[in-house]
């Protein structure tokens, strides 16, 4: 009882953060510099990973974060003392750990430990970031509730366009791409679609056409079912979660035996803002 | 009547393996009249026993001879090549003397006009023997692509049938599938089914069924079907069936006048949507 209502005032705090981070950021987001954006988060710490996020300079300038601070406006970490330039588009972690970090992430360049790291609650937080004169210039929000298949993923910002409060900037990815642009944004921000091929597919190992290609296009704040039927109307194989934007099926149930030769179907169940729209199509599969 | 007999029976058996073999291998639910109806309103007085799509063994009438013709366009449109379809046509005919019936049928199923099924089969039954009317099913099926190099592969499987007709219900047993060729490709092969039904004849409720089916598929997968047919006037009936594995629900019309009939039947598919049907069954003496 004690741990539920303590749960359900630390929601009800993270709710009235929200909605107060929602008003101090409708300024910001009026700024023209306002350049910093946080592109992807990891709050949900592993073992060989500490917690990070991503920041973009979205601007077309460079950017110096040196007395730049984020976190509450009770409990802020500065970012650098010293001068930390950004190039115009380039892409910065920050961490925890440093060194554990780039054990992880080798290839990512840009990577900067605060002096002191203000920590990411693992199911909703709110964090804003100020510039040196102290300029609020980022929000950026999260909810466990706003995904159905978050483990222990990162999440990635889809849209640049809408504010970090929102659960339309974000996606639980795939894979987490920290020092890279978010593979969700291309295919994650737009509207629904699904696509297959080749049709007929062969996975016979003769090197041609092996493979089908089911690609997928969802809204940000969409959950989806992505399952191949085959024409006796069985459910054939789910695509396993969370979807990426590029599924290689070659043509074995999930029990791993050789799908039947003929027709099949690959349908899409996407859920978004409580309606729920099915994209079927029709291929054929012959080995 | 002898020479008749043995030239029906060659005429079955060309059809069946002469000509460009195999339907839908693993069609969701059965064509012709019985598809409204998911197989499980079998009369061997009625246009489902001398159905051509049926086993022999279905079959006790007084009815000589008949032709059924059967088309089907499976589930909706989707939405990709909503011009191409999934469909498949069917052709067949019975001829009955002396207690024997045979059976013949051929379909080509094409699925988007890229791939086709082609299947023929004969089936001979006896419903001379008491008790019990036995049949053999011969399948031969090929299937492929329109274009592309890879060459059609071609499979057979026989089949036993068996009606129990009781006063007010018939017992239907089948073991079908029983490979006699494989084919060369993995996927390509029915499983093995076993189905057991049990039918009524026509009552004060119209007609009832229920048929259980498991077939090898990997593990064993086991379906039922349960439906009811009910005839509003004497030439004008309704049928309804239920499927389970996947859920399927089927209705259908149909319009019978002495030996002639003409049933449209609906299936819809939770997922897959409905599929169209429409079946032309005639027989004369």
């Amino acid at each position: 009882m004690c741990c539920a209502q303590a749960k359900k005032q630390k929601e009800t705090v993270a709710a009235v953060a929200l909605i107060l981070a929602c008003f101090l950021a409708i300024p910001a987001a009026g700024q023209s510099d306002s350049a910093l954006r946080v592109t992807e988060l990891f709050p949900r710490a592993q073992s060989d990973c500490p917690e990070w996020f991503e920041i973009t300079n979205a601007s077309g300038a460079p950017l110096d974060l040196k007395n730049w601070k984020y976190g509450h406006a009770d409990d802020t970490c500065l970012i650098s003392s010293s001068d930390y330039v950004l190039p115009a588009g380039g892409i910065a972690v920050l961490t925890k750990d440093r060194t554990l970090f780039s054990a992880k992430y080798p290839a990512v360049s840009l990577v900067l430990q605060p002096a002191r790291w203000k920590a990411m609650d693992n199911y909703h937080d709110t964090l804003f970031f100020w510039d040196s004169s102290g300029a609020l210039r980022e929000s950026v929000g999260w909810d466990y509730r706003w995904f159905d298949s978050w483990t222990n993923q990162s999440l990635a910002r889809v849209s640049l366009a809408t504010s970090a409060l929102v659960k339309e900037s974000w996606v639980v990815a795939s894979r987490p791409s920290p020092g890279q642009p978010n593979a969700e944004a291309t295919w994650r921000a737009t509207g629904a679609d699904l696509d297959i091929g080749p049709i007929p597919f062969t996975p016979n190992n003769d090197g041609k056409d092996d493979y089908l290609s089911i690609r997928i296009s969802l809204p940000a704040a969409s959950s989806a079912v992505v399952s191949v039927y085959g024409f006796d109307g069985r459910k054939y194989l789910d695509l396993p979660q969370p979807l990426s934007s590029q599924y290689l099926w070659n043509g074995s149930l999930s029990s791993g035996s050789p799908a039947p030769v003929g027709p099949f179907f690959v349908v899409a169940e996407i859920t978004c803002n409580g309606t729920r729209q099915v994209l079927r199509k029709k291929g054929v599969l012959w080995r | 009547m002898e020479m008749r007999f043995t030239f029906a029976g060659i005429v079955a058996a060309a059809l069946c393996w002469w000509t460009p073999a195999s339907g839908a291998s693993r069609e969701p639910f059965p064509l012709g009249y019985s598809m409204a109806g998911s197989g499980t309103i079998l009369q061997q007085q009625g246009i489902s026993g001398r159905e051509a799509f049926t086993p022999a063994c279905a079959y006790a009438d007084s009815f000589r001879y008949g032709i059924s013709l059967a088309g089907v366009d499976y589930f909706d449109p989707m939405d990709n090549m909503e011009s191409s379809h999934l469909a498949q046509v069917a052709v067949g005919g019975m001829y009955s003397l002396r207690g024997f019936t045979a059976k013949a049928y051929v379909s080509h199923f094409d699925a988007l006009r890229v791939y086709f099924e082609q299947e023929g089969q004969l089936s001979v039954g006896a419903s001379c023997i008491p008790f019990v009317n036995p049949s053999v099913e011969l399948c031969g099926y090929r299937a492929g692509l329109y274009q592309g190099s890879d060459p059609a592969q071609t499979r057979a499987d026989v089949g036993v049938s068996a009606m129990v007709p009781f006063r007010y219900a018939a017992v239907s047993l089948t073991c079908c599938h029983i490979p006699v060729k494989n084919a060369a490709i993995a996927g390509y092969d029915t499983p093995l089914t076993l189905r057991a039904g049990v039918h009524t004849t026509v009552n004060a409720l119209g007609s009832q069924g229920i048929l259980c089916e498991a077939a090898s598929d990997g593990p064993w997968r086991f379906r039922v079907s349960i439906g009811e047919e009910f005839w509003l006037l004497r030439k004008l009936g309704l049928s309804a069936a239920f499927t389970t594995n996947p859920v399927i629900v089927s209705f259908g019309v149909i319009l019978a006048w002495r030996g002639a009939a003409v049933s449209a039947g609906f299936v819809d598919h939770p997922v897959l949507g409905w599929s169209k049907g429409l079946a032309i069954d005639w027989a004369g003496k």
